[in-house]
């Protein structure tokens, strides 16, 4: 299923069809983003935990812009965080 | 001999960009390898599993759909549908020497990392990484899940880390009318989240939110002149 669409690649280029690809690289994204970030069932308390953990991502990716850095920050925040709370 | 070191380099910058990928495959990896083992699969049977079919959502259906053959073929292919999504945006975006490869290490999360580059052999470093972490999770589920089942909260932040990573791969993505699309393709997939077919939302984010963006400028062109 993931190799089909590698293979007709000759049939699919376009202006559409890059138009459409760079809208739903974002739409994935933001689906991904979401999907990771509620859980059920709900629980209102990880997500006070996650939303608070990814304030510290915010920051360091609009300070430093690295991708690595900003994960780890987050990781470690979501930690201290089910910790003391 | 100075293309082929900068192909290696590429490679090596793909397997390291992985790292971010790996903190959340590796207690994925664990968690699959532990409930396996509780569900009675046998060792090898379970890591086998992780290195042949390397699709974390179809393996943990798999393990939930027991030996029902059909439910377990079928499940597995709607789960990944999602994935004709994301090859076609690989296809578009790199000249693929090798499709297979690329193919077979496509997930969500090397998804996300191939919008930061067009160069395929970044791609396959990317992809050897995410791969060995994952089986690499599983292997030490299987065998030391029980003792690390007791660092539970380390665990689940570590799960955390896909959270982040998405984010910060989604930021950048937001300009202009794009800006609607992730807020569409957010809600299609949290709408279908809660009513618990999480793989189906992603697929219909990405293939509903696009057009319905397009659509709406669109129209708003074909008014603008009037």
């Amino acid at each position: 299923m993931r190799f089909l669409p590698l293979i007709w690649k000759k049939k699919t280029d376009s202006a559409f069809f890059g138009e459409f690809l760079d809208h739903a690289a974002s739409a994935l994204l933001a689906a991904l983003f979401v999907t990771a970030f509620v859980e059920f069932p709900f629980q209102a308390h990880s997500l006070e935990i996650k939303s608070l953990a990814l304030l510290p991502v915010l920051f360091s990716y609009f300070r430093w812009k690295n991708l690595g850095l900003s994960v780890v920050l987050g990781v470690l925040a979501h930690f201290i965080l089910s910790q003391f709370t | 001999m100075i293309r082929k070191m900068s192909e290696r380099a590429s490679w090596y910058r793909g397997f390291l960009a992985s790292f971010s990928i790996a903190l959340g495959y590796i207690p994925a990896g664990i968690t699959f390898g532990m409930l396996a083992q509780l569900s009675g699969w046998g060792r090898l049977e379970t890591i086998l599993t992780s290195g042949c079919v390397f699709a974390g959502a179809s393996q943990f259906a798999m393990i939930s759909l027991g030996s029902s053959l059909f439910p377990g073929m079928v499940i597995p292919l709607f789960l990944n549908l999602r994935h004709v999504v994301y090859s076609l945006f690989v296809a578009s975006r790199f000249r693929l020497q090798k499709p297979h490869i690329v193919a077979f290490g496509l997930t969500d999360e090397v998804f996300a990392l191939a919008q930061k580059t067009k160069d395929e052999r970044f791609l396959w470093g990317l992809e050897t990484g995410a791969y060995f972490f994952w089986v690499l999770g599983t292997t030490v589920g299987v065998f030391g899940g029980d003792f690390l089942a007791s660092y539970h909260l380390f665990v689940s932040s570590l799960l955390f880390s896909l959270t982040p990573l998405f984010l910060v791969l989604l930021l950048p993505t937001l300009r202009g009318s794009r800006i609607w699309s992730a807020i569409l393709g957010g809600a299609i997939a949290l709408f279908c989240h809660t009513l618990g077919y999480t793989s189906l939302g992603i697929l219909l984010a990405g293939v509903l939110s696009p057009l319905l963006v397009m659509e709406g400028k669109r129209r708003k062109g074909r008014e603008r002149p009037e």
